[in-house]
């Protein structure tokens, strides 16, 4: 928190100046970073570290500022919604945004963001509880299939529901998915035996294993260096590859020069080993895409995503 | 007791009124709602009975009397405790939207703090206590943007303007 | 690294100073009304990343330790409780304050909530293992019986039954407006984005409890409500008092850590649990709701102990109990600990100095409360007049912060007008803020038990009653029917005793 005498005897006069700040100053005021999530959690973590060492970048005080609620919705459609003046920008799990935008009748669209960077890959993945009979893929496969609706999957989160529902797919079983409000939530159901697998992040590696629960693949396409011991699901012929993004984002018609700033400024972060090794502290694997790679990864991504939505929509919706 | 058959009326409508928004949903989200609902509809019957039963029970001549006074009392309560207050409140909340926090603060403490006053004797609605509202009003506003804008870094509303 | 020189790195300057700070900056947050430990502690949080981890968890957890407490004092004072779980103390503690015994009430309350503290922390640091693995029992059938009983604690507080009954259902309606998390479908939105996110519990306790509160206040005159007296009363005394209610303190500490386990729940239900099982122990001839001791104490040392109990799955399974917890675990994966049963072997360290430095939160709340009573009643000399504009808007920020939502702010307002009108009609707000709380986990936990029962092919019932652990809930929900039923009738013939007599 960048607070001295002058800011404090400035406020009055900063207060009653008009949004009317000219564009190669930028930033002269406080920037937000809206994350649509509560404090504590991935997305959260992201946001924070970056803010840290953007805010010393722009040379710039930059707020955290939480906007939880409807599963990320509430948070997005601010973000979208705000003034594309720099001024307001957004981190938050990508995709989200395109799962609830194909799922729900959202105000916000793909194309009202401005997609700037990303940091991270995080692949989703399937434990098992500690006292369940299967510890590998084929083992709750066979049972899946041998009996159908059985399994009980717990999930959380847009993402979590559309992993749970394509695993079960494209292994072709019928499951049960079963709803928990967040990871927290899901991880203790799981640990107590209360359903059979959880659909979640790679994040909940550690403590899940910690606690005898056993991994049964990460959707991804290949072995994490984090976990180099945990299976993919595609090495063991299940073609599945989902996951978390987590993307720093404007709303869509930022000035050009301001876009260029921020750029710029992500850029020359995204190198620095202090943030990096914060990422690692953290468990989040690390990988920073710019402003062209990032459009393509999720131009890919989408087009994988969009038919697995449509194919389940039902489910999603009505289940 | 009219205020309980009022209570009992409303209950008994508006639960009426949310059932009928539940029936488009899917099953599994209609189930708890209308539970719920049914049970309010049912607490509506029951207050609406129990004040008509009180109410046929006839009053005596000197309870009746303390009973007017009652109600006169509470419809004084509802406007001068609820109503203006409420509206107070209410305004500042656009103003909140429009102006931004601050400013929408300084306007609540200023009438609120007149209000008070004016209430507690309409006498001392003078130049003196314009003054005192308005020095009160901005000091709070100061303490308040220097705690929680410049101290703790809070985001504060800001308004359409601001 | 072994106990003894952990516990010797407890003892040096830094570590106390981060402690006090901590807890003086939660003592703070905690009484502005709107504003809870978890807002201090996700303020705070940025500067923790630059701290040795144990230091900066110690300055996390006394701002827990400490915002559990401040809420008391505004409500003992001016009848606002600056969070839920200060309600009960608001109803004992309040009208204390108008028989002018308001530091006698303060006093009550700071040494329930050092009793309640150490109970919770010593089980926390004694037995988080076993604790972890029970909670973990808990799974939709449990939860479900659970949040039921907390439903039936609602018939113990005094009122019309038909009234609480109301204030109930209008609790549980007003936690299914908005997305539901099960279907993700639209409930009483209206199209309104505002509403799609819920309703949440801070800015209706806001509205209902301290809008309300502050109109009527309006036009009171001075020393009309409250009058300040310098009451003289020695602290030993209000403790011996608090030890002489039998097991009062103790109970309702142990009540506090066992309930504050439960993820979501935890702390409101504990705290109202222990403030209705303290009406129906109580040997006092004070009535409850006008001032009696008894339910500042039992509220206050629940609420304070489940600051130790929340903390077990977090630190045993890496789980967090409570949205306060949550932002503490997000501290430490920060600062790359990974919490789970190998902490205390991986990072004793860190696990060791945090949990026995959590006795010392307890201590700085202790004398920063104790040694600040004199001072925190003053607010009792102020003009009504600048009291309601203050506090206004105050909670109109604390409404806004919560979330960072106007909308919340716009809720905040609204049940602020049903508020006053509730309270002038004698309509009781508590089982509307319980009702609101357990909504949500009755109906979850239920749909999740439907759900799990039809994927096992057996009919609900059967599962909700599998385990031994959900029949001896469902015993418990009888039990507390029972003696909810046996007050009510008691108190109908004392009141009609008192009439004849």
């Amino acid at each position: 928190m960048k607070t001295n005498l002058a800011v404090l005897l400035s406020a009055p006069f900063l207060l009653a100046a008009t949004g009317a700040a000219q564009a190669q100053d930028y930033p002269t005021k406080t920037i937000q970073i809206v994350v649509p999530y509560s404090a504590g959690g991935g997305g959260d973590t992201v946001a924070r570290i970056v803010a840290d060492r953007l805010s010393e970048e722009l040379d710039q005080t930059i707020n955290v500022v939480n906007r939880e609620g409807a599963g990320g919705e509430i948070g997005i459609d601010e973000i979208a919604r705000s003034d594309a003046d720099g001024y307001t920008l957004g981190v938050f799990g990508y995709p989200d945004n395109f799962v609830l935008e194909h799922t729900r009748d959202t105000n916000f669209t793909f194309d009202d963001l401005d997609y700037l960077a990303a940091f991270d890959e995080m692949p989703m993945g399937v434990f098992a509880s500690p006292n369940s009979s299967h510890s590998t893929l084929e083992e709750v496969v066979n049972y899946g299939q041998e009996n159908p609706g059985e399994m009980i999957i717990g999930e959380s989160g847009a993402l979590g529901l559309l992993h749970a529902l394509a695993f079960a797919e494209r292994s072709e079983m019928q499951v049960t998915p079963v709803r928990y409000s967040g990871g927290g939530e899901l991880m203790n159901a799981l640990l107590g035996d209360h359903i059979d697998l959880a659909s979640t992040s790679s994040m909940s590696h550690d403590p899940i294993v910690d606690s005898d629960g056993k991994p049964i693949g990460f959707a991804a396409e290949e072995r994490m260096d984090m976990f180099p011991s945990v299976p993919t699901f595609k090495e063991q012929g299940l073609d599945l590859v989902m996951g978390v993004s987590r993307v720093l984002v404007a709303p869509a018609g930022l000035p050009d020069d301001i876009r260029e700033t921020i750029v710029v400024a992500l850029d020359e972060i995204s190198t620095d080993e202090k943030m990096i090794a914060n990422f690692k502290n953290a468990a989040i694997p690390y990988r920073y895409l710019d402003d062209s790679a990032v459009d393509e990864m999720l131009e890919a991504s989408n087009s994988v995503l969009m038919p697995v939505i449509e194919k389940n929509l039902d489910q999603i919706k009505g289940n | 007791m009219i205020s309980n058959l009022i209570l009992g009326v409303v209950t008994l409508l508006s639960s009426v009124f949310f059932y009928r928004q539940t029936t488009d949903l899917p099953e599994r989200s209609a189930l708890f709602p209308q539970f719920v609902l049914w049970g309010l509809a049912i607490v509506g019957v029951l207050l609406i009975f129990q004040a008509l039963l009180a109410g046929r029970k006839g009053v005596g001549e000197n309870e009746f009397e303390a009973h007017l006074e009652a109600r006169a009392k509470l419809k004084e309560t509802l406007f001068f405790q609820v109503i203006i207050p409420g509206g107070l409140l209410l305004i500042a909340y656009g103003l909140l939207l429009t102006v931004g926090f601050y400013l929408a603060s300084a306007f609540l403490v200023f009438t609120v703090y007149s209000y008070h006053t004016y209430r507690i004797d309409a006498g001392n609605l003078n130049r003196a206590l314009w003054g005192r509202a308005a020095i009160f009003a901005v000091v709070i506003t100061l303490f308040m943007y220097l705690i929680f804008t410049l101290l703790l870094g809070l985001p504060a509303p800001s308004g359409a303007l601001f | 690294m072994d106990i003894v020189s952990i516990l010797l790195n407890l003892l040096t300057p830094s570590v106390f100073l981060v402690v006090f700070a901590g807890v003086l900056v939660g003592i703070v947050v905690g009484a502005i009304p709107g504003l809870n430990g978890a807002i201090g502690i996700s303020l705070l949080l940025p500067l923790t990343f630059t701290m040795e981890p144990q230091i900066g968890l110690l300055l996390l957890g006394g701002i827990y330790m400490g915002g559990m407490y401040g809420g008391s004092i505004t409500a003992i004072l001016i009848n606002v409780p600056g969070d839920v779980v200060a309600a009960p103390v608001a109803m004992e503690g309040y009208p204390l304050t108008k028989q002018g015994r308001s530091k006698e009430a303060l006093y009550y309350s700071i040494f329930s909530s050092m009793f309640g503290g150490f109970i919770g922390v010593l089980i926390l640091i004694l037995f988080t293992p076993p604790l972890a693995r029970f909670a973990l029992q808990f799974g939709p059938a449990e939860m479900f019986f659970v949040s039921l009983s907390g439903l039936i604690i609602v018939g113990a507080l005094s009122g019309s039954i038909l009234k609480a009954a109301f204030a109930v259902l209008l609790g549980l309606f007003i936690s299914t407006v908005g997305v539901d998390l099960i279907t993700g479908s639209e409930r009483f939105t209206f199209d309104s984005i505002g509403l799609r996110a819920g309703i949440s519990v801070v800015p209706v306790v806001l509205g209902l409890f301290c809008f309300a509160e502050m109109f009527l206040n309006i036009g009171k005159k001075p020393g009309e409500q409250v009058q300040y007296r310098d009451q003289k009363i020695a602290r030993m005394t209000v403790i011996k008092d608090i030890l002489r209610q039998r097991f009062l303190v103790w109970k309702s500490g142990l009540i506090g850590t066992l309930v504050g386990l439960l993820p979501g729940v935890g702390t409101t239900l504990a705290v109202f649990m222990s403030y209705g099982d303290a009406k129906r122990v109580s040997r006092r001839d004070i009535p409850f709701e006008q001032g009696n001791p008894d339910g500042i104490i039992a509220a206050e040392s629940a609420n304070n102990a489940t600051v130790g109990s929340s903390m077990v799955p977090l630190l045993a399974l890496g789980v967090p109990g409570s949205p306060t917890s949550a932002i503490i675990a997000g501290a430490l994966v920060i600062h790359g600990i990974v919490l789970g049963p190998s902490l205390f072997v991986n990072r004793p360290d860190v696990a060791f100095t945090f949990l026995y430095g959590m006795l010392l939160t307890v201590v700085a709340m202790t004398i920063i409360g104790a040694v600040g009573i004199k001072y925190f009643s003053y607010i009792l000399k102020i003009k009504m007049e600048y009291i309601v504009p203050t506090v206004l808007v105050f909670a109109l920020f604390g409404a806004y912060s919560l979330r960072n939502s106007l909308f919340d702010v716009f809720i905040a307002i609204v049940l602020g007008i049903a508020g006053a009108i509730f309270k002038k009609i004698q309509v009781p707000l508590a089982p509307i803020i319980i009702g609101l709380v357990l909504g949500g986990l009755i109906e979850t936990n239920l749909a999740r038990a439907m759900r799990i029962a039809g994927a096992r092919n057996m009919p609900l019932w059967e599962y909700l009653l599998a385990t031994p652990l959900s029949k001896g809930l469902v015993a418990l929900v009888v039990i507390m029917l029972l003696v909810v039923i046996r007050m009510r009738h008691k108190e109908k013939v004392a009141a009609k005793e008192a009439k004849n007599g």
